[in-house]
């Protein structure tokens, strides 16, 4: 399933409750929610960043775990997004943001710059992507303001459910957000009261009550949602790729030469598949080419076999700050003097997200092959990455003698949750942004048990003969989940009762694929 | 920052250097004035600091006015420092404020946040990389994008224009703005190169930031002036952050006013200072 490509014809909510999802103070909220929109045969997304630990949640809401929409809360990925709306919606952003300048009497810049803002452009951007038909938030503080900011830059519908004053800071704000909503969900009382006094008789259209039933609800929003029929249309889509990229012409051909794509996150056997590529006479992959690490330190991982003079490293590094496009030619362009029959290079997720440039370019380049690790055992990717980061220890050669034993790590399991949450949105991001390629998914597990077997598919996708994979780095993750996550305890029974639990099976990875 | 230039310019420069209790990592030129009798507040950057001068112009308006001397200059500030909730009520106590154009580089733009800072420093927001304002504007300049680099540049004005004016409104006391540099605020921007965009001190600024920041101050003075520099400092074998080493074997600042110059600030300032002031009392 992709949530970006699986579009039936039902209406769709995106949901704002809090940051976190699930949550025992919105929990009944969202069951209203669920409810109501099952009247109207309409799909509930509930947005968020974070994830609770579990052991702070009732059994029922466990199930929950893991089925929002959990987005990054990078802040480089943050700035990507800001600069999307500029471009795709420019009178949208620019009224929005000019909107906050006269409330605030800020710069421009200071308005960007705010956090809540920014996440609230990035929120825009994954329901962009999930194409809703309306946006919902409760309570008058940051989800309210984020569902404010989305509905007016994706021109949605709004409905804002208030259950009770509350303190915020963003209260000053409450008028208008009620002006601008198409719905308001107010219990009959001081708070319904208030906002008629503050806002005027002219509110009164738009209000609504939980106590007026639900069939009346239903009908109420059914009418914002506008003159679509809910049960047999198919509503309006976005199209599925406005959200990922900025239009671009076709770039980067290289005649006779096949342009490939390693794609992946952190911990899937990037390093080990370029590794045993490095081998191979038909086909050169150069490394991480747009790490923003390896930029920072002015390094250009190039062709392997193709070196470069110093004079020259330091054009094609002006060449990835100026032209990532232009830098890829130039990468075909060697690969091919090389006597290279394929050439590609190896993108991690995080990478094309902060630089919106590089998939600008990819997603333009016809014929342009995909190699897509996926771990999917997300528990033992975190883990090794935990420990890499902690290590700074990212590659282990294949010839180097017994390493020591990696120590044991403590997770923290509300970030642990939410990176799988994320990654899983990241992966089918990825994924959408590149259906329709050729695309070879390799399975972490997997390819590194059948390395012949992975050669045989490489073949094919690229279509040039293979000599045998040779892996030039070894595993640097531990065998026992139990052995290497010191709280090991906790993170079992946090997993235990979620669609994840499936991670914590020992033994091969790769596995569980086969038993879910 | 202050500490640094007490700490380089030690041959030939004793700041005094002290700190307010109420802004306590931030060492100040000294000697600080008795708060609780009438003073008159200098805020600014390096040049209101007066690194390589023994008497700024603020110690000669002040002493001039009969009026203690607060002398809140900090290398690198912008105008987010003044607005700082700590030092706006000292601001708000004195007789008089006067308010440097700070260097338009200290600002924010929608990818360089200065706001943890104030100064010129601050996170790019595409790599999450703290930089100076330079080093940003080397990193978009490596785009080869002019739109870009054009609205950022603008922003970054806005932003410094919106800061200024907001402390301007805030200050309920006599305030003077001063234009204190080498250049007139006039200039059209080579965008090909750094210099060229950003200008001498108060780098990044034109006239029609000036234009918009003016009215919120009471008094404008604008000193514009190279007298006096390149200034002659101490002998050396190397050149220290700032300065540049000359073949006679002297260190030269060719970038902070000279002394010359803060006696011509003080020269034009104080006539503006004593009519704002009366102008208050009446």
């Amino acid at each position: 399933m992709n949530r970006f490509l699986d579009r039936p014809a039902r209406h769709r909510f995106a949901v704002l409750l809090a940051p976190e999802f699930p949550s025992v103070a919105h929990a009944s909220a969202h069951s209203q929610i669920v409810e109501l929109a099952e009247r109207l045969t309409a799909a509930v997304a509930v947005f968020h960043t974070a994830m609770p630990h579990p052991a702070s949640l009732p059994t029922k809401l466990r199930s929950q775990i893991g089925t929002g929409f959990c987005v990054s809360p990078i802040p480089m990925i943050h700035a990507n997004d800001a600069e999307h709306w500029r471009d795709v919606a420019p009178q949208r952003f620019a009224a929005l943001i000019d909107s906050f300048v006269q409330m605030t009497a800020m710069s421009e810049a200071a308005v960007v710059l705010r956090q809540d803002v920014q996440t609230a452009l990035s929120y825009a951007r994954w329901m962009q992507a999930w194409a809703p038909d309306l946006v919902w938030s409760c309570g008058a503080g940051a989800a309210a303001f984020t569902a404010m900011v989305a509905a007016h830059l994706l021109g949605l519908p709004r409905v804002l459910q208030l259950d009770a004053a509350e303190p915020s800071e963003y209260a000053p704000l409450l008028p208008r957000q009620v002006e601008l909503a198409d719905l308001v969900i107010v219990p009959p009382g001081a708070l319904r009261d208030g906002l008629l006094a503050q806002v005027g008789e002219s509110l009164l259209p738009k209000l609504v009550s939980w106590q007026d039933g639900h069939h009346e609800l239903a009908r109420r929003v059914h009418a914002v949602l506008g003159a679509k029929a809910v049960a047999d249309g198919a509503p309006t889509r976005t199209p599925r790729a406005a959200f990922l990229t900025r239009p671009q012409r076709g770039g980067a051909a290289e005649p006779g030469v096949r342009p490939f794509l390693l794609l992946g996150a952190e911990r899937t056997g990037s390093n080990l598949l370029v590794g045993a590529l490095a081998g191979q006479s038909q086909i050169l992959c150069a490394d991480e080419l747009f790490n923003p690490r390896l930029q920072r330190e002015q390094q250009m991982p190039w062709l392997p076999g193709v070196t470069a003079a110093a004079a020259e490293v330091a054009a094609l590094r002006r060449l990835r700050a100026a032209d990532p496009g232009g830098l890829h030619a130039r990468l075909l362009a060697d690969g091919k003097r090389a006597g290279a029959a394929a050439v590609g290079f190896k993108l991690l997720y995080f990478h094309g997200l902060v630089d919106q440039r590089v998939l600008d370019h990819l997603a333009s380049v016809e014929d342009l092959r995909i190699v897509h690790l996926v771990r999917s055992n997300r528990l033992r990717r975190w883990l090794s990455f935990q420990q890499a980061t902690a290590s700074d220890r990212w590659f282990a050669a294949a010839t180097a003698g017994a390493t020591a034993a990696a120590q044991p790590m403590s997770l923290e399991v509300p970030a642990m949750l939410a990176d799988f949450a994320c990654h899983e949105v990241i992966e089918e991001r990825y994924r959408a942004l590149f259906a329709g390629r050729a695309t070879l998914e390799l399975e972490y597990g997997r390819f590194v048990a059948d390395l012949a077997g992975t050669a045989r598919q490489l073949a094919q996708l690229l279509e040039c003969p293979l000599a045998t994979l040779q892996p030039r780095s070894k595993k640097t993750g531990v065998e026992s989940l139990a052995h290497g996550i010191s709280n090991w305890h906790e993170v079992r029974d946090a997993l235990l009762g979620t669609r994840w639990a499936t991670f914590l099976q020992e033994g091969p990875e790769g596995a569980e694929v086969a038993e879910r | 920052m202050s500490s640094l230039y007490q700490q380089l310019d030690a041959p030939m420069f004793d700041y005094s250097l002290a700190t307010l209790a109420d802004v306590p990592e931030h060492a100040l030129r000294g000697p600080l004035p008795n708060l609780n009798e009438p003073y008159v507040a200098f805020v600014g950057g390096a040049q209101t600091f007066a690194r390589f001068v023994a008497e700024p112009f603020a110690n000669l308006v002040a002493k001039h006015l009969g009026l203690g001397c607060l002398n809140l200059g900090l290398g690198g500030a912008g105008p987010r420092w003044p607005a700082d909730a700590r030092v706006l009520p000292i601001l708000q106590r004195a007789k008089l404020v006067v308010v440097q154009c700070f260097a338009g580089r200290s600002a924010s733009n929608s990818l360089f946040d200065n706001g943890s800072t104030g100064r010129n420093s601050g996170r790019y927001l595409f790599t999450g990389d703290c930089l100076t304002y330079e080093q940003f504007l080397d990193e978009v300049m490596a785009r080869q994008d002019l739109s870009l680099l054009q609205r950022v540049v603008h922003e970054t004005r806005d932003d410094y224009a919106c800061s200024m004016r907001h402390l301007g409104h805030c200050l309920s006391v006599p305030t003077v703005l001063l234009w204190l540099g080498r250049r007139r605020p006039e200039y059209t921007i080579d965008w090909r190169h750094r210099h060229g965009i950003l200008n001498h001190f108060p780098q990044l600024l034109d006239r029609a930031v000036v234009d918009r920041v003016r009215p919120f101050f009471r008094g404008y003075v604008e000193c514009a002036s190279e007298q006096g520099l390149p200034q002659r400092l101490w002998p050396a074998v190397q050149a220290v952050d700032g300065t540049v080493l000359g073949a006679d074997g002297y260190l030269r600042n060719e970038y902070y006013p000279s002394p010359e110059m803060h006696q011509q600030a003080a020269d034009l300032l104080l006539p503006v200072c004593r009519q704002v002031l009366a102008d208050a009392a009446l």
